[in-house]
């Protein structure tokens, strides 16, 4: 126990370096924007203000582990540093969903804490997924080839139900396969309905990239659950079949198939947008053109699915491998947490909110790469849009509370 | 101020903010990976005899520190890094106390320390060696331990 | 719960698998895919930085502007190419749609400022930026000569330096109007056109070199030994049952060596090729630079031929320049200045220096690419080639202004209309001299009579100045 890396650390150096971030990318904003100097400067000094009050709110109302909320605050602002540079009409929108989100975080994490047998909750999930399906179908606007917005009050406030009903699936897949029940046929059978469901629902609504990573959810959870392995393969096998078919008459996937494979055999068309997010990936390089310096904006989408390459174009590969480590984190902060709760539901349920966004990063960030074809889903906490920041913030919310139950502080040794 | 310096500026900043973000990345690796090797120093010595256990919750202590510290046959508590068990307490000297195995037994001394070392309750004086017992509780700074001793005589 | 844990461990491992993945995916992309994603016509970037630097401009050897980029009213830039179409191959042109070509394409970095750190205190609002600019070797009145020369014809005129490799002119013909706004007229027929204006035969042309060849297959003779032989020519050669006759059907009886290739006999230069045999023939021609790349700053057509040469008739036919033997006027400029700089060969170049902002940043020094003859050799070759122009085929090269040295060709090809060629070089006291290949392809006339003349007046422009 001599070496560098393993000295003693306090637990407060994160927070040192958030003051220090936030107070650089405010430099880095003030510089490239003269009329907001002041402005800037208030803003980071409240950014800071919240992370901390948030930090002292884990501390004393005893919400368990400390380090997922640093995590998810070094990518809010990461998110919002660009955000401001992108568009700051939208940024501040994004601030106020931000707020939002953070008094929700608490809430549930607050209210999660205390409560008595949560997983027999489950039942609500899918009644609640089934009307909040219904109605996009039946009240949604196609918004990029896909029906999933909602819009209330003359089309000034949109929510996208779907990405709650990601959060109500984990939720009841987890409690489904920690049931302790015996497992008849007909129990096998409800989380198989359920998954399919959801995903049939999806492909109706042309959200295949959301269909995608509910399946690989579905798998996550029924692998760590451990049972029914036969079942689980066989609707491997039979989801691929399904895929290929898809892949054959479906159109909407042979395009992004064919994109992914050679963006230029369509530069100005259908393989605009995959297109100018790599050549933002190139002009950016390792180091990055600096912020405020690309030009990311030519980039159709850039402030919500494609804000990863407007990182990767001022920040660098460094800045955006530095994000997807904030990522692999908080993923792995979840998978600890899963690893110390004790009851079999809380295991699941840490998996699938931590999987969830980790697969969703890497099926975006992949996308917008061109390492994988391109889907379109929200970078968990950095791209803009209320209802993917909300729900996340649920998401890890749960988790936080997760971490703070009584019962599940395990006794370590074992 | 010319824009090609203002652009230059803002360029270094840019690299000061990843590098900001990736040194942060690497100290909350650090604090897992401490809290991982500790998991993992218990796993290897899986028929150790003796441990200290944490008595207050983790995560309300203002600075990083392990669940549980196995014991060796002579160990050091103190906030310096050369200690086998340390950790970053203000209210924790230097070299704070030590506990150390003779003849099967355990001892507990203090080391000279600033604000002294509790054995259940009491403060044990300068110089004088007690025996412990498992369940007995060992307090450092702000920190309270648990005294685990598991004999595999003694269980049977 | 052991076992719970077991499999949650191996979430972690695969997603964590899957994040290296990612992460290594990215370390590649600058690495190995980013080149496929700069400077992309698609990019706005690409644009908008072009837009912002002012392109650097092309001059001759003398400082004389051959391109250069202005600013419109708009603000936009326009690429000017002051003369005409007299530089549309070696220089290329440089279109916002159908990218660049030439020397354009080439030093399109340089020209658009980007290969050279810009410096960060300058004062970026006040001083506009500027693209490095290139001077080139090329020689305005010769290049202009040239052009007209060939105007109306198909062929390629290439003049260089013997010395130093230094390229003084360079046409190829037909041309075009490398305008932006004539090219967005003409593209379509300009790449239709069954001419080809846009390839530039100069360097990427290949064809029959007919009896210019003779010069190799001479050198091959000399240092054979056979420089005192007598040759009889009874208008005919045999080889493997097929025969060579002279052009004209001439009997000349009995020759010596210079005269053969003055008067340029083709029964004596199949002979000579069949004496020296296959290997000889072909490791000469290898050491000419045949089958091998001129590293020119733009893009040369390799010169081929004499692939299977085990047939005497295809020896034969290979000796005085026919067979499969294909090459480009560069490659026969090149051979001409070879025999000029007493047997070695110039690496050729058209760049001279690149200047930024006044300060050069990169300059051209004279490099030999290879010894293709031994000295003597390249004496005895050049008392030959001036016999041509004193009393041989090629006596209407002959200029008062400097002494000229040549070979004419009359090379047959796939048509019926010969290619007709006059390569050589030209000297005069305290003067620089000059090699040239002139090409004037499927003219169905001689190089003694259409192309030595050519040549003359390309050696009147050069000395009278």
């Amino acid at each position: 126990m001599n070496g560098w890396f393993n000295r003693q650390i306090s637990i407060y150096r994160p927070i040192f370096l958030m003051a220090f971030m936030i107070l650089t990318s405010c430099m880095a904003y003030a510089l490239t924007h003269e009329a907001y100097r002041a402005e800037a400067f208030i803003f980071a000094f409240g950014l800071f203000a919240v992370f901390v009050c948030g930090f002292g709110l884990i501390r004393l109302l005893r919400l368990g582990d400390p380090y997922l909320f640093m995590i998810i605050f070094a990518l809010i602002v990461v998110s919002l540093t660009m955000l401001f540079r992108l568009n700051f009409s939208i940024a501040i929108k994004q601030t106020l969903w931000f707020s939002g989100g953070m008094v929700g975080y608490f809430l549930i994490a607050a209210v999660y804490k205390h409560l008595k047998n949560p997983h027999a909750l489950w039942v609500l999930c899918p009644i609640i997924s089934v009307i909040l399906f219904a109605v996009t179908l039946k009240y949604g606007k196609v918004v990029n080839g896909a029906k999933n917005w909602l819009y209330f009050m003359d089309n000034r406030f949109s929510v996208q139900p779907s990405e709650f009903i990601k959060l109500f699936y984990i939720f009841a897949l987890a409690a489904l396969f920690a049931s302790k029940k015996k497992r008849t046929f007909k129990r096998r059978l409800v989380p198989l309905l359920l998954v399919y469901f959801h995903m049939g629902c999806l492909a109706l609504q042309n959200e295949f990239g959301l269909a995608v990573l509910l399946f690989l959810l579905y798998i996550v959870i029924a692998y760590t659950g451990g049972k029914d392995k036969f079942f689980l393969f066989l609707n491997v096998a039979f989801v691929s079949v399904a895929g290929v078919l898809g892949y054959r008459f479906i159109s909407h996937i042979q395009i992004r198939v064919a994109m992914w494979q050679n963006p230029f055999s369509d530069p100005s068309g259908k393989g605009y947008q995959i297109l100018q997010s790599l050549f933002a990936l190139a002009s950016g390089g390792f180091m990055g053109v600096g912020y405020g310096g690309g030009s990311p904006e030519v980039i159709p989408e850039v402030s919500s699915d494609f804000i990863f390459a407007a990182i990767c174009e001022e920040f660098g590969l460094m800045g955006g491998i530095a994000l997807i480590l904030l990522y692999f984190l908080l993923f792995y902060r979840a998978l600890k947490i899963a690893l110390m709760v004790t009851t079999g539901f809380h295991k699941l349920l840490a998996v699938g909110l931590g999987s969830c966004i980790a697969l969703q990063a890497f099926i975006i960030i992949g996308g917008v790469t061109k390492m994988i074809p391109m889907t379109g889903i929200t970078l968990p906490f950095v791209s803009y849009g209320g209802s993917s920041l909300v729900s996340c913030f649920m998401a890890m919310g749960i988790l936080q509370g997760i971490s703070a139950r009584k019962e599940e502080l395990a006794d370590e040794i074992g | 101020m010319s824009v090609n310096v203002l652009s230059l500026i803002t360029r270094i900043i840019s690299y000061i903010f990843v590098a900001l973000v990736l040194f942060f990345v690497l100290s909350i690796i650090r604090l897992i990976y401490l809290d991982v090797a500790t998991m993992r120093r218990k796993k290897t010595k899986a028929g150790d005899k003796a441990y200290l256990k944490l008595v207050d919750l983790r995560s309300l202590l203002p600075f990083s520190i392990a669940e549980s510290y196995v014991l060796n046959q002579n160990n050091t508590i103190g906030r310096s890094v050369d200690c086998d068990i340390c950790f970053s307490d203000d209210t924790l000297s230097s070299r704070h106390a030590r506990i150390f195995e003779e003849e099967d037994m355990f001892y507990i001394e203090d080391l000279g320390s600033k604000n002294g070392t509790m054995l259940n309750g009491e403060f044990i004086s300068e110089e004088d060696m007690v025996e412990l017992r498992d369940g007995d509780k060992i307090s450092v700074g702000k920190v309270t331990f648990l005294f685990v001793e598991v004999r595999a005589d003694r269980e049977v | 719960m052991k076992s719970d844990n077991g499999r949650i461990l191996h979430v972690l491992v695969a997603l964590s698998l899957l994040f290296l993945s990612l992460i290594g995916y990215l370390l590649c992309f600058p690495l190995f895919w980013s080149g496929d994603y700069t400077d992309s016509v698609y990019d706005p970037r690409t644009r908008a930085e072009e837009e912002r630097i002012l392109r650097g401009s092309f001059y001759d050897r003398k400082g004389m502007r051959l391109a250069y980029s202005e600013r419109a009213e708009d603000g936009t830039q326009v690429r000017k190419y002051p003369h005409g179409n007299s530089y549309a191959h070696v220089i290329g042109y440089c279109s916002p749609i159908y990218g660049r070509s030439g020397m354009e394409l080439i030093y399109n970095a340089e020209l658009a400022g980007k290969s050279f750190f810009s410096n960060p205190f300058s004062d970026a609002d006040t001083e506009p930026m500027y693209g490095a600019d290139v001077y080139t070797t090329l020689d305005h009145r010769l290049q202009e000569k040239a052009e007209m020369l060939l105007r109306g014809k198909e062929g390629a005129i290439v003049v260089i330096d013997p010395k130093s490799g230094a390229v003084r002119a360079m046409v190829s013909a037909p041309s075009f109007s490398p305008v932006s706004k004539d090219l967005e007229e003409n593209w379509g027929t300009l790449c239709t056109d069954s001419t080809s204006p846009l390839l530039n035969r100069a360097v990427q042309g290949k064809y029959a070199p007919g009896s210019v060849f003779k010069i190799i297959t001479l050198s091959g003779a000399i240092e054979g030994g056979m420089e005192g032989e007598l040759f009889e020519d009874t208008g005919v050669y045999t080889a493997n049952g097929k025969e060579i006759r002279n052009a004209g059907d001439k009997i000349y009886g009995t020759l010596t060596l210079k005269d053969a290739f003055a008067r340029s006999a083709n029964t004596v230069f199949a002979d000579i090729a069949v004496r020296l045999g296959e290997d000889n023939m072909k490791k000469l021609s290898r050491r000419f630079g045949l089958d091998s790349d001129f590293p020119l700053e733009i893009p040369t057509a390799i010169s081929s031929g004499g692939e299977n040469l085990s047939d005497p008739a295809s020896l034969a036919a290979f000796g005085i320049g026919q067979d499969t033997l294909s090459v480009t006027p560069l490659f026969l400029a090149l051979v001409a200045g070879a025999v000029a700089n007493d047997g070695v060969m110039m690496t050729p170049y058209i760049t001279d220096q690149i200047t930024v902002r006044g300060f050069s940043v990169m300059r051209h020094s004279a490099k030999a690419h290879q010894t293709v003859m031994k000295e003597s050799t390249a004496r005895t070759i050049r008392e030959y080639m001036r016999a041509v122009v004193e009393n041989g085929t090629g006596t209407s090269a002959n200029s008062k202004h400097a002494v000229v040295y040549g070979k004419t060709g009359t090379a047959e090809n796939e048509t019926d209309k010969t290619h007709a060629w006059f390569v050589g070089f030209a000297e005069k006291e305290n003067k620089e001299s000059i090699a040239f290949a002139v090409l004037w392809a499927y003219s169905g006339k001689t190089g003694g009579d259409v192309c030595a003349p050519m040549a003359k007046e390309l050696v009147d422009t050069w000395f009278l100045e």
